[in-house]
């Protein structure tokens, strides 16, 4: 077993508090004459502290869930800090800015059984709207006050916290994060970085597993500065990633393929000018399937800043492991596998027959320490599902049974030269932008959005563009009255729509067929992956316009 | 600092941006844009109503909140919004 620094987060806050209370932990980046919001140690210890005193005057006692509804900002760290210190569990959520997210909100209200939700304003329409379970109370993050705080003692093998990016709306998921198991991946995590990183950017969202663990938690454990700003800075500007790199001089940022792929796309002639990413000793890329291409391109445009190609460092992991399982390690420059597609449907890793036949996958870097992970593959050497274990990785989901040895990621990859590669997924889970989508989900928006649908007549099916880019179609089967009456492009526009309203995100391509067009498994259910194939070879095809999916879904 | 949009242009401004982004997205087609109907009905997902804050900050050469298609989801809303703020130049 590897010795942590520290068994808990909340040890590492009490002791770098002790140590170095004015050093800087958190700059929340101020952009349009904002000031920035700086959080040393010691203000964050006293307000955790402070958090943790309320939580009690509140009437809330040791083991209750607490949500938590922020914005990106320094209140959501201290919320999150102070439930840890009362021995509450916190369960942080999107909180979206319009009624879009309160479904979410509610569904994992219910499922973990909350006492209580804290938010800035529980007016907002994805807190008002959210219709909470009776049991649990909205309270206003300015409100929390009094109470006098006591020090508990905390068990390394006690629930920290819950992480909700696993499991579909009707079967919500909760990961449970132990303390032993968030300070040993947090300890990993700050194993994999240059020794002499301090400094980070960050504009990942504050409530999910990337940016919680590795950009919020990993600073405080390790004793990190970290600025950062929202993903809403972050979409409006782009930019703004690189140039506070620049002006914090930091040495260490990490992002989904998408942020990538996103500066590339938005950026503008002229606007690498006075950029320096010389300091940057890791850009770590993960949560997300890595586009080679993206990752050179990006390493190409900015070499000119200073920009080295041992800084790239991609990375697997996922909510399960905490965050990370696999990273590069510092000085390596990333490994390319050039392997053949048909090799790959076949669960081989073979060399590439034709250009057409290549496929680029990225090495995700090496395990991290104190992990396992195997390959349940048909043959050795060969492609099959990822399987980890290891300290860092959850015992389980809240309120299910408590996971048997190894975690099955239903990752597919392959291991070579001590470096994970990562080819696919085998559940047809959707992942776009970090978010996991579950195609059932998506299936019932559609079919209740298609007059005279039933259930399963739909499939909704992810699909991999160009440089890695994710997307989804949705293949909805009409009855033949419905054929016959159909107005088409207004019924796209409906189920596209009602998706986009219950899970604010669009389907690239929604496609029209007739009654049982899609392909079943032998108890009658809907095969997705058989329809994916369909789609990708034509033989499935929208019955109003039969050339709609015909150049793939975003290869524009 | 330039003189402040009149309402009017902001909303030819708005309903062209808008269109441009649903087109790309749910596919609405311009005409039937309502200024006074929800962004959200053509199809803009959280990211798509950021996007549409950039492009017009462009447009109009200001800095804007990332939010604000949020606090003012409609054209007319936005419209009338903006043309109510003095104009601030980008520094």
């Amino acid at each position: 077993m590897i010795r942590l620094p520290f068994d808990t987060l909340a040890r590492a806050l009490q002791a770098h508090a002790a140590r170095a209370p004015e050093q800087l932990v958190f700059r929340r980046k101020g952009f349009r004459n904002k000031p920035d919001e700086m959080l040393t140690f010691s203000d964050l210890h006293q307000g955790a502290q402070r958090i943790a005193a309320a939580l009690d005057a509140e009437g809330t006692v040791e083991g209750d869930r607490v949500v938590l509804a922020y914005p990106t900002g320094n209140d959501f760290i201290l919320a999150f800090l102070g439930c840890l210190l009362a021995r509450r569990i916190p369960v942080p959520v999107n909180l979206g800015k319009d009624a879009r997210s309160a479904g979410r909100i509610r569904t994992v209200a219910q499922d973990c059984d909350a006492a209580l939700l804290l938010c800035p304003d529980p007016a907002a329409p994805a807190v008002a709207s959210a219709q909470l379970p009776g049991g649990c109370r909205p309270l206003a993050h300015d409100r929390l006050a009094g109470g006098v705080y006591t020090p508990r003692p905390i068990d390394p093998d006690d629930i920290a916290f819950l992480q909700y990016t696993s499991g579909s709306t009707g079967d919500p998921k909760g990961v449970i994060v132990t303390h032993r198991s968030l300070a040993t991946n947090l300890h990993q995590i700050a194993s994999v970085v240059p020794a002499d990183l301090t400094r980070i950017v960050s504009w990942l969202p504050q409530f999910h597993d990337m940016g919680l663990i590795g950009t919020v938690l990993t600073p405080i454990y390790a004793g990190w500065e970290c600025t950062y700003f929202s993903p809403m800075e972050f979409v409006q500007r782009p930019m703004r990633w690189l140039q506070v790199i620049t002006e914090t001089r930091a040495h260490g940022a990490v992002a989904p393929n998408f942020g990538f792929s996103y500066v590339l796309e938005r950026m503008k002639e002229g606007e690498a000018e006075g950029l320096d990413l010389s300091s940057l000793g890791i850009l770590m890329s993960g949560s997300e399937p890595i586009s080679v291409s993206v990752m050179d391109r990006f390493l190409s445009t900015f070499a000119p800043t200073g920009l080295r190609a041992s800084a790239l460092a991609p990375s697997y992991g996922l909510a399960e492991a905490t965050l990370l399982v696999s990273a590069l390690r510092p000085g390596l420059e990333p490994s390319v596998q050039d392997v053949s597609l048909a090799g790959l449907e076949r669960d081989q890793v073979v060399a590439p027959g034709s250009d057409r036949d290549r496929r680029r996958v990225m090495g995700c870097g090496q395990l991290a320490d104190d992990m396992t992970l195997q390959i349940a593959a048909p043959a050795p050497g060969g492609v099959g599902e990822i399987v980890i274990d290891g300290p860092n990785v959850s015992p389980g989901y809240w309120g299910r049974r408590p996971r048997k040895a190894g975690f099955a990621t239903g990752d597919l990859g392959f291991v070579m030269d001590g470096q994970v590669y990562i080819t696919g997924r085998i559940k047809d889970l959707i992942v776009i932008r970090g978010r996991n989508l579950y195609p059932t989900d998506i299936e019932a928006i559609s079919q209740a959005a298609t007059p005279g649908a039933g259930a399963n007549s739909a499939a909704a099916i992810g699909l991999t563009g160009a440089e890695a880019r994710e997307s989804f179609v949705v293949v909805q089967e009409l009855s033949a009255s419905q054929l016959g009456q159909a107005d088409p492009d207004a019924l796209r526009r409906a189920i596209a729509q009602s998706i986009c309203d219950e899970i604010d995100l669009l389907p690239d391509t929604v496609i029209l067929v007739r009654s049982n067009a899609l392909p079943r498994t032998t108890s009658g259910k809907v095969a997705r992956s058989a329809a994916r194939q369909a789609l990708l070879d034509h033989s499935l095809r929208d019955h109003f316009n039969p050339t709609l999916f015909e150049k793939g879904p975003c290869l524009a | 600092m330039p003189d402040s949009i009149s309402f009017d242009a902001l909303v030819d401004i708005l309903s062209a941006l808008v269109a441009q982004a649903a087109r790309k997205t749910s596919g609405t087609p311009a005409e039937t844009i309502d200024p006074d109907a929800s962004l959200t009905s053509f199809g803009l997902d959280s990211m798509a109503m950021v996007e549409l804050v950039s492009a017009l900050e462009e447009q109009l050469d200001r800095e804007l909140e990332p939010e604000l298609a949020f606090n003012y989801p409609t054209i007319n809303a936005l419209a009338r919004h903006l043309s109510a703020q003095p104009a601030t130049v980008e520094a």
